[in-house]
């Protein structure tokens, strides 16, 4: 699968990440964090495309606005938490 | 309407804040509550809103605390600095929304800085009480709401930076005139409302933080819902039930129009207005309460009548002014006004230089006669 998903602790922090990933031109999709992927409860994710996802993890760590977790999308229904 | 009563709450609001109420109460549902558009559209309303505050306040958008208005910004404030029977630093000019939160907290309070427009006077009696004594807090308004008295703020900042004492600041009636900077200021907290000189809906306000605080209000977040305290982080931990998103689809109009107009503009604006009406008032028997570091606000007693009863005149010809103590009894203690009060005359945007020919016009008749007020500072 091409798309890896960045969980955030709120909705402000994931819509903040997003607006920082779009202003360099990354685009990333807000949505509802996975049941498999959630330990707190509810909560906001990014999906981002793979391929974008160095660039991206630069910019958000550069930024002090990184994500709780990232996960690969491996099949439907089926993620991966890959190192931050 | 002739409205003067901008201090309180600005009435005319641009056209644009009516329309983002509507359009957000027609197609927004609750910020974090589900991934459906209509929730979707209440969280993007809510962040651009918070997001456009961070860029004029010098914030970041998770330190931007929506609340109902600066008195619920403030007590949230006090409730996250002072202890039960802490100590505090205010200057002479606070509102109740500052001393009566700390009154109910046993809090010892000292009180520096009681000269009306001595901005010298104000800071050097800071700077002794900071020396004489340890605080929990420093407490501060930036403008007082019954004089337009611009206080030192940068300055006090700067001395509590060097002592490291937290400051908390009240920007109810400077936001959206004067510069107010987080970063900056190094304040730990700035609370302000959304209805006066930013514009917004009556019901908005907002904290801005330096930390994360300590909530007034417990519940529902939209998000870790499994954890069983409130969330550490802000601005969740400070955001609990549901927002009033129309408010603050009003509210970010209201700061698109502060923004796009810019405040220096309108203060300058404001002072001129000021300065035009000052010399017309001179030939009025009332007293003025004026100084060099004022905003658009003015109090001012009649010699021969009492404030609230000029009011009502007022009112019924169609001016809207306030009289009396305008929430803050300490300012006027501080200025000698506190037995009988003040009329109070505010400006906006909106307000025109023929409206208040029109109020000297109609006080000049209401007033009966001609006098020669004292305009110049009162100390």
């Amino acid at each position: 699968m091409k798309y890896v998903y960045l969980t955030f602790r709120s909705v402000t922090a994931a819509m903040e990440a997003r607006r920082l990933l779009e202003r360099a031109g990354l685009s990333a999709r807000l949505l509802r964090t996975p049941e498999q992927l959630r330990s707190r409860g509810c909560g906001y994710s990014l999906r981002l495309r793979r391929q974008d996802l160095p660039e991206g993890k630069l910019l958000l760590n550069q930024y002090g606005a990184a994500p709780e977790k990232y996960f690969q999308e491996l099949a439907p229904g089926s993620w991966q938490e890959v190192a931050p | 309407m002739i409205y003067l009563d901008s201090a309180a709450t600005t009435l005319q609001k641009p056209p644009s804040v009516r329309r983002a109420v509507v359009r957000a109460m027609e197609r927004c549902a609750s910020v974090g509550r589900g991934g459906h558009a209509a929730a979707m559209a209440a969280s993007e309303e809510v962040y651009a809103c918070r997001a456009l505050a961070a860029e004029l306040f010098d914030a970041k958008p998770e330190q931007v605390v929506f609340t109902m208005n600066a008195t619920h910004g403030l007590n949230l404030a006090i409730h996250s600095l002072v202890p039960h029977g802490g100590r505090v630093l205010i200057s002479g000019f606070e509102h109740n929304a500052v001393t009566r939160p700390l009154y109910a907290r046993n809090a010892a309070i000292t009180v520096a800085g009681r000269k009306l427009f001595d901005r010298e006077d104000t800071l050097r009696a800071f700077q002794a009480a900071m020396e004489a004594g340890d605080y929990d807090a420093v407490i501060c308004t930036q403008v007082s709401n019954v004089f337009g008295y611009v206080l030192p703020l940068e300055e006090i900042a700067q001395l509590c930076r060097q002592r490291q004492i937290p400051l908390i600041v009240d920007a109810s009636q400077s936001a959206g005139l004067l510069p107010v900077s987080l970063r900056q200021s190094g304040a730990a907290f700035i609370a302000m409302p959304g209805h006066k000189g930013l514009y917004g809906p009556q019901g908005t306000g907002l904290l801005l933080c330096a930390g994360p605080g300590k909530p007034l209000l417990y519940g529902g977040t939209g998000g870790n819902s499994l954890l069983r305290e409130m969330p550490e982080f802000l601005p969740d931990r400070l955001e609990a039930g549901t927002h009033n998103v129309c408010g603050i689809a009003g509210l970010r109009a209201g700061l698109e129009f502060v923004r796009r107009m810019g405040p220096e503009t309108l203060l300058r604006r404001e002072r001129q207005l000021l300065q035009r009406l000052l010399p017309a008032l001179q030939r009025l028997p009332l007293r003025c309460y004026t100084g060099k570091a004022q905003t658009g606000v003015l109090s001012f007693v009649p010699w021969d009548l009492d404030c609230e009863q000029l009011a009502e005149r007022l009112g019924e010809q169609g001016i809207a002014l306030r009289a009396g103590l305008h929430c803050a009894p300490l300012a006027h203690e501080s200025a000698g006004t506190l037995e009988h009060g003040t009329l109070r005359l505010s400006l906006s945007a909106f307000t025109k230089a023929e409206e208040l020919d029109r109020f000297v016009n109609i006080s000049k008749i209401l007033l009966g006669k001609k006098g020669n007020s004292r305009i110049t500072p009162c100390y």
